[in-house]
């Protein structure tokens, strides 16, 4: 499929339009937050700690639209600037599993073989064990930073996407199109990533949205378990889990970062569906 | 329209069995309607076979299923006329009445045995479940009626456990043909039973249902697209184009002497077997689309006799014999 | 049908020594050495050595994997040197707990979700078909924590309604369960609905119908076991990311189950327990597996037989 035809088609689905302008949207404030809110993000002012929200009331960005945490820190400011970090945690996770997984699922499918089984098998007992729980012990054994945070989701995202890509790649294999360019002398690269690639792209967008909502997600829960992000930079994951102390006090603390984390995710899953949509063959638009 | 009524004159006598009167059917859905059938008439009597043909979106199905009330819901709506059985009206009846009828005296065969089967059901319980609804029996004494009926369309009793994916498309129709008869039913609706199967297998299943027809004497319409099961089966025909009865009469009357062009087209679209070798004449266009009828005569914009008048003026049914009527205006002056 | 069985068995094995193995290696890479936490701040070198010898770490690693696997062939998890006692006795308490929330959890969402997607399948376009679709959005998209977090404030801190904390009665597990369930439900009420609704376009469905079985019949008895299919299936897998849950649900609601112990067994650096909690979720995540697939050939009659 032409790529022009892919952005048509795409336009087309409602689904798909309103998760990704909705993605846009989220992504464009969170990422130039920094520039025009008006409070700092880590910076504690007991004097103004568990304000209550006064929805753009006092002066707009001056007061505290969304109230204040335990620490006197704007719930606002900190929402968009722990949005941009879980962004930027959930999209640097979701590109290199992506990668991986892609490479990994292409030549395991087209190769086959003693190193296809061993890699297979990997996945296998890497399935096995429930995600939060290996993530958990291998945070605890890096100690918790961004990096090593990175470090793990990547190293076990990758799984789920090489059998995606693999399956595509063993479904491919045999086609006519895969023999012509052999028989035609084209290198093994070339039929990889020019001839098989391109045929695993709408499963990989399809896997890319469901992973990056659930990274997030990932990261709220590790977060809570003391694995996530640490203090003070914020992101959702912390926001929540740091807001538990005062859920009776102060429920906005907790409450804010949990809508803004729902609708990111559902802005992905709605994408996720509207691809699905566009390349199932029944859908005849 | 004058002409209109002649059909229904026979359908006061008493060994009626079905009476469709003026039926329009629209299906809606998303904004769009469909008007899918547009004022068919038609009668059956007792033990009679009327085909009843057309191409791939005529109508014939959706008059079908509207004959056992049970067009799409939420999508399909009868907008006008009635269907009367043993002259009582579907339309009217409660669901309990209509269930008693569906299965118990109309019996249906489906057009593709491979998906009419639920496939997760014993075929042996897909027929038993006819006979515990309308004889009120157990499903162990209705086995036994159903290894009979099994057998007597050629299928071993003892496959009554099998799935129906363990039985070739022929078998399958076969087990779809007495889940419609297990109750003999007054009225067999038989939705092109055989377009889903092999050649050979299609033979096999009209004789079959030829003889059952004869053996539990009820009445058959017989929904095709394929002429040649017509004859084979059949002592009238209508003929269905637009959602309209374009043509109708004896089967021998209208193989042999057809008045419409439609009717014309769709006999000479098949090539014989004897005579000398002819070119076969395809009809020009494709089937009317029901979500834009044109006006008039539904067949002006293939027809090659097409006059002024087909494009504006919707032609009425002309009688032509006792045995034919034709809705043409190309026949008018004939009349 | 047998061989495969046995193939599943044999790849089954294969993977359960492929677990201990990482978590053996993941244990034994991480920092922080658990004899100076057992010895405690105070303890002397000597001491300190006494505990590593007494605990086995000072053998190579090797040795200490070996004879960890001949404990477990022996039906011995190992030592927990955090509760002082065997590890197999500290799980098995841990274990009835989780086994008691997650069981509560599957199937008030299993029911739920069967409902209500029964319902929206046959009732497709209409108010209850919207709010099951609303439902099955929003709860894969929400965080578990933050849904345990506003259940309690709800349900707990609000309308005092039920208990936030720890073991109970019945009103205690109601909460945990819900939110362990919950994007589950939501899986499985978009699975049911969309299978409702394709079963419901199938022929078989009118054909039923025209054999004059009642709507309500043809519904709930013969399209409802076509839909199921799929659904039971996608269960067994299901439960499976259920049990992934607990991790974090015992912890919000202080739920002394097996979650709640692997997060407090790698903050203590309890080795054995770590390995064996790992383990243990790892045999039942790959057992409802396992059931799923066996599950399927019995529901579905057009596989058993290939």
């Amino acid at each position: 499929m032409k790529f022009s035809t892919l952005l048509r088609k795409m336009s087309k689905s409602i689904l798909f339009m309103v998760g990704f302008s909705l993605i846009v949207l989220i992504i464009l404030t969170c990422a130039t937050s920094s520039s025009w809110t008006q409070w700092s993000p880590t910076i504690s002012k007991l004097t103004e700690r568990l304000r209550e929200p006064d929805w753009f009331a006092n002066g707009g960005l001056a007061g505290h639209p969304l109230g204040t945490d335990p620490l006197g820190r704007d719930v606002l400011t900190r929402l968009l600037q722990g949005g941009w970090t879980s962004l930027q945690i959930a999209f640097i996770v979701t590109l290199i599993s992506m990668s991986i997984g892609a490479f990994v699922g292409l030549i395991t499918g087209y190769f086959g073989g003693v190193f296809d089984m061993i890699v297979m098998r990997i996945c296998d007992v890497l399935m096995s064990i429930p995600n939060i729980m290996l993530a958990l012990c291998v945070v605890a054994i890096l100690g918790s930073s961004m990096f090593n945070l990175i470090f793990t989701l990547t190293a076990i995202g990758w799984v789920s996407t090489a059998r995606i890509v693999r399956s595509v790649a063993l479904k491919t294999k045999h086609q006519e199109f895969i023999s012509a360019s052999k028989v035609l002398g084209a290198s093994t690269w070339r039929i990889l990533w020019k001839e098989m690639f391109p045929n695993a792209i709408t499963q990989l967008m399809i896997a890319a949205s469901a992973y990056f909502g659930g990274t997030i997600l990932v990261e709220t829960n590790l977060s809570y378990l003391g694995m996530g992000v640490p203090v003070p930079q914020p992101s959702w994951g912390n926001m929540i889990s740091d807001g538990r102390q005062y859920l009776a006090a102060a429920p906005w603390v907790v409450i804010a970062p949990g809508i803004a984390l729902m609708l990111t995710v559902l802005a992905f899953n709605f994408m996720g569906d509207g691809i699905r949509d566009v390349f199932d063959p029944r859908n005849k638009n | 329209m004058k002409a209109t009524g002649l059909l229904e004159k026979q359908a006061t006598q008493s060994d009626q069995v079905l009476r469709i009167e003026n039926l329009h059917v629209e299906y809606r859905s998303g904004g769009g309607i469909a008007k899918a059938v547009n004022g068919v008439n038609l009668t059956l009597h007792k033990g009679e076979a009327v085909g009843l043909v057309g191409e791939s979106g005529a109508g014939k199905t959706t008059t079908a299923l509207s004959i056992l009330n049970l067009l799409p819901e939420g999508t399909g709506y009868i907008t006008k006329g009635d269907i009367w059985f043993n002259n009582e009206s579907v339309l009217k009846k409660s669901e309990t009445e209509l269930n008693k009828m569906r299965g118990g005296q109309i019996g249906m065969v489906f057009a593709n045995p491979l998906t009419s089967l639920n496939p997760v059901f014993t075929i042996g319980h897909q027929v038993a479940m006819v006979l515990m609804k309308h004889r009120g029996i157990k499903e162990k004494q209705a086995n036994e009626t159903v290894k009979q009926l099994l057998e007597m369309v050629g299928i071993p009793g003892a496959r009554l456990n099998d799935y129906p994916y363990q039985l070739s498309g022929g078998m399958r129709q076969r087990v779809g043909i007495i889940a419609a008869l297990a109750c003999s039913p007054q009225l067999l609706i038989a939705d092109e039973p055989t377009t889903a199967l092999d050649v050979t297998i299609q033979a096999q299943i009209l004789e079959l249902m030829k003889k059952l027809q004869a053996e539990y004497a009820s009445s058959l319409l017989m929904i095709t697209h394929n002429l040649g099961i017509i004859s084979e089966l059949c002592q009238r025909v209508a003929i269905m184009y637009g959602g309209e009865i374009v043509e109708y009469g004896s089967v021998r009357e209208i193989f042999t002497a057809p008045k419409h062009w439609y009717t014309y087209g769709l006999l000479h679209a098949i090539p014989k077997l004897t005579g000398p070798r002819e070119t076969l004449e395809a009809l020009p266009g494709l089937v009317a689309n029901a979500q834009n009828l044109p006006a008039g005569c539904k067949f002006h914009e293939r027809c090659s006799h097409c006059l002024e008048k087909c494009k504006s003026q919707i032609p009425p049914m002309f009688k032509i014999t006792d045995n034919h009527s034709v809705a043409c205006w190309d026949v008018e002056g004939q009349v | 049908m047998r061989n495969n069985l046995l193939k599943r068995l044999g790849l089954t094995v294969f993977v359960l020594i492929g677990v201990t193995l990482i978590a053996f290696v993941l244990m034994r890479l991480g920092g922080g050495d658990p004899a100076v936490m057992m010895a405690g701040g105070m303890a002397t070198k000597e001491e300190v050595q006494d505990y590593r010898v007494r605990m086995g770490l000072d053998q190579s690693y090797l040795v200490q994997y070996l004879t960890y696997m001949n404990g477990i062939l022996h039906g011995d998890l190992g030592y927990s040197w955090s509760y002082h006692t065997s590890v197999g006795e500290v799980l098995s308490v841990r274990l009835v707990q989780t086994f008691n929330l997650t069981l509560f959890g599957f199937f008030i969402a299993s029911i739920f979700s069967m409902l209500l997607g029964t319902i929206a399948g046959i009732r497709h376009g209409s108010p209850i078909d919207f709010v099951a679709l609303l439902f099955a959005i929003i709860g894969q998209s929400m965080s578990i924590v933050w849904l345990g977090f506003v259940l309690i404030l709800i349900f707990g801190v609000q309308l005092k309604w039920l208990p936030t904390q720890g073991l109970g009665g019945l009103q205690h597990m109601i909460m945990p369960g819900i939110c362990l369930g919950f994007g589950y439900a939501a899986v499985q009420t978009r699975m049911m609905r969309s299978g409702m609704v394709d079963v419901l376009k199938e022929d078989y469905v009118v054909a039923t119908r025209a054999r004059g079985i009642s709507k309500s019949r043809t519904y709930l008895v013969y399209a409802l076991r076509n839909a199921l299919l799929p659904i039971i299936t996608n269960m067994g897998n299901q439960f499976g990311h259920l049990l992934a849950g607990v991790v974090v649900v015992e912890t919000i609601f202080n739920w002394p189950g097996i979650g709640q112990l692997l997060v407090q067994a790698i903050n203590m650096r309890d080795y054995q327990l770590v390995q064996s909690a790992l383990l243990i979720t790892s045999i039942l995540l790959v057992l409802c597996n396992l059931l799923a697939d066996i599950l399927y050939t019995v529901v579905d009659p057009r596989i058993s037989f290939q």
